[in-house]
């Protein structure tokens, strides 16, 4: 009766094993773009050999700390946000320790995100509203963009296409979509402030 | 019980990610957990963080990088032997899925592919059939008639290298992880008294 027990409470914590080292063959691959591009635009390594090798060395870390908290993973949640999760506390360590190296000051650990949340007063952020908007408006703001971005936020707002149907007609992923207008928008909120 | 409409979900996952660009750009890594913290509950926005992630490596500029599940096996390896069955033979079958894959993270990083072959490759992601097992320059219009998706011969030599090559991926890292499973299975033989468990019924 003992070991049928002792058998028993094995069972979860094999099974959850057995279900992170899927999870961990699927989603590392794919969360080391994630890694070295956060590396690379914050300068943590300075030329690809470097990023390639601190993004291994963090992704045996995201490995090992999965690993030591298996009986903390829950299969409902989302697998690659639950491993990006651990992924970005340590890049936040390592950025750390390479900052001191280099002695520079950490001021950005502290920032606070900016709402985007619903209206805003600058226009732009009107862009993000989905509730009606004055299409005149919207034009003469997109006069302001560059060649390149207009034809994305004119798909988007003025035609009131989806990204996934700008993804369909430009051939780009949804991902390179959303991007690109992020970035479109971006750069048209430091045109209108240039105007103020 | 508050069931937000899809467009409002679907408005909500785009200020997300208008959230998570922004604080990749401004470095903000607190900014960045708190939406991926989101995607922990949200499929289709993991989904889309998995998308961007990838368009945002390839603005970078990086070389290639190694996708090969290679180094994740010698991992797992290293940090958890005990948590690994014997692999079966279908487990390093390469599907059609897979290269279609492939050739659209090699898309992604800048490989040129013609926005027709992009379209037919995006059918073929799904397509979960194993790969024949020759696919030669002679047998391909056959598998192109078989798959019915429309893609100029440039697209179907691509398919046929991407093909080879995952393949080759796969069989050698099936080889390393016999090797490993082998040297395993030495070093346990050699174990010494003094690292051995006591016998049952000895202190």
């Amino acid at each position: 009766m003992g070991a049928q027990q002792e058998q028993d409470s094995d069972k979860p914590t094999i099974d959850k094993h057995s279900l992170l080292c899927d999870l961990l063959v699927q989603e590392l691959p794919r969360l080391r773009k994630s890694v070295a591009a956060r590396i690379w635009k914050q300068d943590l390594a300075r030329d690809p050999a470097a990023v390639s090798e601190l993004t291994d060395e963090v992704l045996q870390e995201v490995t090992v700390r999965a690993l030591a908290n298996v009986n903390r993973y829950d299969p409902r949640l989302r697998g690659h946000a639950w491993l990006d999760l651990f992924a970005l506390n340590i890049l936040h360590e390592q950025r750390r320790r390479i900052y001191q190296e280099r002695q520079i000051g950490i001021a950005t650990d502290t920032l606070s995100t900016p709402s985007i949340d619903g209206l805003g007063e600058n226009p732009v952020e009107q862009l993000s509203d989905r509730g009606g908007f004055d299409k005149v408006q919207v034009q003469e703001l997109l006069d302001l963009a560059r060649p390149a971005d207009r034809e994305f936020l004119h798909a988007r707002y003025v035609l009131g296409l989806t990204p996934e149907e700008i993804a369909v007609q430009s051939g780009l992923n949804m991902g390179a979509v959303y991007v690109r207008l992020s970035r479109a928008r971006s750069r048209l909120r430091e045109e209108l402030s240039k105007l103020d | 019980m508050y069931n937000p409409d899809p467009d409002e979900k679907q408005y909500q996952r785009e200020l997300a990610i208008e959230r998570y660009i922004s604080a990749y750009d401004r470095g903000d890594w607190q900014g960045l957990a708190e939406v991926v913290k989101q995607a922990l509950h949200d499929p289709e926005l993991d989904r889309l963080l998995v998308e961007i992630n990838a368009a945002l490596y390839a603005e970078t500029g990086l070389p290639l990088m190694d996708e090969s599940t290679e180094q994740v096996y010698v991992l797992l390896r290293q940090h958890l032997p005990s948590g690994f069955t014997f692999e079966t033979p279908e487990e390093s079958l390469v599907t059609v899925g897979d290269v279609a894959e492939r050739l659209e993270s090699e898309r992604l990083r800048g490989k040129p592919i013609l926005a027709g072959d992009a379209q037919a490759n995006q059918q073929l992601m799904q397509d979960k059939r194993p790969l024949p097992s020759r696919i030669t320059p002679d047998t391909l219009p056959n598998l192109a008639q078989q798959l019915r998706v429309v893609a100029s011969e440039r697209y179907w030599e691509l398919f046929r290298r991407a093909a080879l090559a995952l393949r080759m991926s796969r069989e050698s890292r099936r080889v390393s992880l016999a090797a490993a499973r082998r040297q395993r299975g030495q070093r346990r033989g050699r174990v010494t008294p003094s690292k051995q468990e006591p016998p049952e019924g000895r202190e």
